[in-house]
């Protein structure tokens, strides 16, 4: 389907880039394979083993390994529908053949794969696959299909067969470098060569750098300082010990050095280096512990200072509202007409609602937000203390479904909470009318409604007037404040006037609540 | 006028101080004295031995208020000491609690409070 691209594939630019180390892996592990074929082809002994006493890939190896490549390329650069079988194949088919080998010469006629495909081919101790060869390929086909598994079960069953075939190959490799003939005579390497210890070691180097995500490979190829430390220090753990056993061998078969005594020097020596790595790490997590430790007493000491800093501020604000309060006291003293009184007495309840505000917030653990519930029950408290609730045969009730609500919310429904209760205190009763009996009531509902929260007044007095729907009166002071702070929360105002009156702020909740 | 409440306030802040003394007076206490620091208060209430103070936490000088109550307290324990602090953090209220306070006031405080603190 032209145009249309494949669901999985992993084809884009930055994937190749991330992948080209390891393809120049894979590349180095064809390369060495067409020459052994190259050499068996045209019987090239040179291209095949350049010594004679080392064993050598045989072609069967070396094309199973080129088949490995060639699909672990796949995996890497392209896995979609139309590809994922051509992998599957491929894997398959090297494990399968690599079990085949083994079955013919374990349990046929001793010969592998290639004496009974090719005739005239001699197989010897030194010219076959040996069973772990077999092993490794059964490995690196597996570790191949599960190379792009993102169930964890399937990355443990990766990474424990790369790891293993890492190992392997690496016993391989350090078997060549000391004593060949001593690594075949390990019936179970018997006749592993050198090309294809280095083939496999780059081929499951290649599948674990290719997850790095995953298991020991995501600590060592990591940022952190630890996995900079591991790296560090891979070389003189890799380099101590083999040099050592290297130069112990050498100076054992030049009759130097005692066989014995050399490998208790070597014990010696990579117990003194191991331990030294041991302290290295230990002094570094010291390091670390200790400016970890340092740093969060900075941090605390910050905190503290800002606490400090925001609790001083706080308190400097709700002293200047008492000032400010004091100084309306002063003034309401002085006047001489009721009227002037009343007025600078209700300018001292909106402060007095601002207070609140900044009470709750010091008692608050967050400092950004209050619960509802707490904000309208303290206010609300306060309102019917302060306006005669109780008293008067009056009683202020409220119902709040809590939340969360900003500091500037807060502010905002706290003022508008004082007009519209102080309104109701004022002006919705006759006040010789009320008893025990039948006493006024007023009440502060705020609650969700969808996407919006409700704030209503009610009461049962005497209403506004005759009409059903009412509005606010005209050039107080109070309803210019309801409806500017209403417009500062977006929202509707609605008022009723039938059995006592009722206002309704509707109000969207995302200008109430926290990281709106 | 037997009951009238004799009361001290104790505030550094002149405002606020005639804020409460104008308060006072008008619920029908009588205000024999303010002081702005500890030494002066502990002298005025000494002197005057009222029967409510008005205490502030945070004054001038070395003393705070609940250094003045728990001086006083041993002495007049019938003392009622009524805090009027800015601050209701816990930390705060803990220290007050040591005193074991008549009432706390938390600012602003509404003549009501007052009115109902020392009736």
């Amino acid at each position: 389907m032209p145009g249309k691209s494949l669901p999985n594939a992993r084809n884009d630019t930055s994937l190749q880039d991330k992948h080209r180390d390891i393809y120049i892996l894979i590349g180095a592990v064809i390369a060495l394979c067409s020459i052994v074929l190259l050499g068996w082809t045209f019987q090239f002994e040179y291209l095949i083993s350049p010594n004679s006493n080392l064993a050598a890939m045989v072609p069967s190896t070396a094309a199973l390994m080129v088949g490995s490549a060639v699909a672990l390329v796949l995996t890497l650069s392209v896995i979609g529908p139309q590809t994922k079988w051509l992998v599957w194949t491929l894997a398959c088919l090297v494990v399968g053949l690599a079990c085949l080998d083994q079955f013919l010469h374990l349990r046929v006629n001793g010969m592998g794969l290639d004496g009974n495909i090719f005739e005239g081919f001699r197989e010897s101790s030194k010219q076959m696959m040996s069973t772990m060869t077999a092993f490794c390929f059964v490995g690196l086909g597996t570790s191949i299909i599960l190379q792009p598994s993102q169930r964890r079960w399937g990355q443990c069953a990766l990474l424990i067969l790369a790891s293993i075939g890492f190992i392997i190959s690496t016993v391989g490799l350090l078997g060549h470098l000391f004593d060949a003939s001593a690594f075949y005579s390990v019936s179970l390497f018997r006749a592993m060569s050198l090309q294809t210890s280095v083939a496999f070691f780059l081929m499951f180097l290649s599948i674990l750098l290719s997850r790095r995500d995953i298991g020991w490979m995501k600590v060592f190829v990591g940022q952190g300082p630890g996995s900079r430390n591991a790296r560090r220090l891979v070389i003189p753990l890799i380099g101590i010990p083999v040099g050592l056993c290297y130069t112990a061998l050498v100076l054992s078969k030049a009759g130097l050095l005692n066989q014995n005594f050399s490998l208790s020097l070597i014990a010696t020596i990579m117990i003194a280096a191991l331990f030294v790595a041991l302290l290295v790490l230990a002094a570094n997590q010291n390091r670390a512990h200790q400016q970890q430790s340092a740093l969060i007493g900075q941090l605390t000491q910050t905190v503290a200072d800002r606490d400090l800093l925001l609790s001083e501020v706080y308190h400097r604000v709700k002293n200047n509202l008492q000032q400010i309060n004091a100084l309306l006291f002063i003034q309401a003293q002085s006047q001489s007409h009721q009227e002037s009184k009343d007025a600078l007495t209700s300018i001292s309840g909106r402060i007095e609602s601002l207070g609140v505000v900044q009470n709750l917030l010091l008692a608050s653990p967050t400092r950004t937000h209050l619960s509802a519930s707490d904000f309208f029950g303290e206010l609300c408290g306060r309102l019917e203390h302060g306006l005669g609730g109780g008293t008067s045969h009056t009683r202020l009730v409220t119902e709040v479904t809590d939340r969360k609500i900003t500091l500037d919310a807060a502010i905002t429904l706290g003022l508008l909470i004082n007009e519209l209760v102080s309104n109701a205190f004022k002006h919705a009763f006759d006040y010789e009318a009320l008893s025990p009996a039948s006493p006024g009531v007023i009440s502060v509902l705020f609650e969700m409604d969808g996407s919006h929260s409700i704030l209503t007044v009610s009461d049962n007095g005497k209403g506004l007037s005759d009409f059903e729907t009412a509005s606010l009166p005209e050039g107080g002071s109070g309803s210019a404040i309801i409806t500017a702070l209403t417009a500062q929360l977006s929202g509707n105002l609605e008022i009723r006037s039938k059995n006592g009156t009722t206002t309704r702020i509707r109000i969207p909740s995302d200008r109430l609540e926290p990281y709106s | 006028m037997t009951n009238q409440p004799r009361v001290v306030i104790v505030e550094d802040d002149a405002l606020i101080a005639l804020f409460l003394k104008g308060t006072c007076e008008q619920f029908g206490s009588l205000v024999v004295g303010t002081a702005a620091d500890g030494e002066s208060a502990l002298r005025i209430l000494r002197e005057e031995k009222p029967s409510h103070v008005l205490m502030d936490m945070r004054l001038n000088g070395s003393m705070d208020g609940v250094d003045i109550g728990m001086a006083i307290s041993p002495e007049q324990p019938d003392l009622k000491v009524i805090y009027v602090t800015g601050s209701n953090e816990p930390a705060t209220l803990e220290r007050i609690s040591q005193n074991h306070p008549y009432r706390v006031l938390i600012k602003p405080v509404t003549p009501d409070q007052l009115k109902e603190a020392l009736s």
